[in-house]
């Protein structure tokens, strides 16, 4: 579930104040901007502060990845086989969707 | 097979059935990724950290069990029971209960300590204060004061009440069973105790801003900050 940019839930708009779902992005592990499906309103944070917390996490993940390697192996052998050629194939795609993530959603509605 | 634990007859439950499903028009947000993870894994992190609990229990909207077990599987070091949860908070809460039943009546279980599942950030230091208050005198809950931002005199002040909360398991059991044949629903585990077991002193906890509810986008943007801030570890 958490490996997906955009996943949608109950929240409630702080704007329109209904409780109903939203669209939530993310650039990584950092929610860039979430819409409200009832009214369109879209919470972000501000472009620059969202590069330098992805950069800042980016680094994290990237120096705390062989331990969390080992632990998932350690707790599931079979994974080293089977689920981590794939997702060593996933990891182009997913720092290019990452990457998109972070631009402005007003400049570019799509993202 | 995860770490054994001591036995120390205290059970945790994480409510994580969530409001959205029962509607049926979305995900739950207790699934939303936070720092990497699913945002309901987290408060299993610091529950386990206390080593205050020898038994975890989480309430699942039943549609989402597979998922559930997947996610407490890779993200979660503690075994977790899944229960499944209900029309309502109350009826969640009730049916966590009935489960832990054979355990309460049997003496095995004394204490249990009930969370919301959009609670994140209920820091091992916090939970500790309450569990150990609740040991005191029966039942605990952590507050927030309003009076900073209503300027209300002391006597005519509000107060936020947080979770987790934390009661004796024999008379919280028997006030759900009592609630359940009046057809009561409380909003809270502490409504529902003071409503049919008054009997039971619950000794009011300060609680903590940091153990914010996830309600708003925005939450889940400072929960994040807190998270990175203290490196992925709340003590």
């Amino acid at each position: 579930m958490s490996d997906q940019p955009r996943q949608t839930a109950i929240l409630q708009c702080s704007f329109c104040n209904r409780e109903c779902e939203h669209e939530v992005h993310y650039a990584g592990r950092i929610l860039a901007h979430a819409k409200c499906s009832a009214c369109g309103t879209v919470m972000q944070q501000s472009p620059n502060v969202l590069r330098k917390a992805y950069i800042k996490d980016l680094e994290h993940r990237a120096a705390t990845k062989p331990l969390r390697l080992v632990r998932r192996i350690l707790s599931d052998p079979g994974y080293l086989f089977t689920g981590l050629p794939k997702a060593i194939r996933r990891q182009p795609k997913k720092f290019v969707e990452e990457a998109k993530e972070l631009r402005d959603p007003n400049k570019h509605p799509d993202a | 097979m995860k770490k054994p634990r001591q036995h120390t007859g205290r059970t945790a439950v994480v409510l994580a059935a969530g409001s959205g499903t029962r509607l049926g028009a979305g995900a739950n947000k207790v699934w939303l990724p936070l720092g990497g993870r699913e945002l309901a894994t987290w408060s299993f992190q610091w529950l386990a950290q206390t080593e205050l609990f020898d038994r975890f229990v989480i309430v699942v909207h039943p549609n989402e069990r597979e998922d559930a077990r997947a996610i407490l599987k890779r993200h979660v070091t503690v075994d977790v029971d899944i229960v499944d949860g209900g029309k309502s908070r109350h009826d969640s809460e009730t049916r966590a209960l009935e489960y832990l039943a054979p355990s309460i009546e049997s003496g095995d279980c004394r204490l249990v300590l009930i969370h919301d599942g959009a609670r994140p950030l209920a820091a091992p230091a916090l939970v500790r204060r309450i569990v150990d208050a609740a040991e005191e005198c029966g039942g605990s809950l952590p507050y927030l004061d309003t009076a900073h931002i209503t300027g209300a005199q002391p006597e005519q002040r509000l107060v936020r009440v947080q979770t987790p909360q934390v009661f004796a398991a024999e008379p919280l059991l028997d006030a759900y069973r009592r609630a359940a044949r009046d057809g009561f629903e409380g909003s809270d585990t502490s409504m529902c105790m003071e409503q049919y077991r008054p009997d039971i002193a619950v000794k009011v906890v300060k609680g903590s801003a940091q153990n914010l509810k996830v309600t708003y986008p925005q939450d889940l943007v400072m929960a994040e900050h807190i998270l990175a801030a203290q490196s992925f570890s709340l003590k």
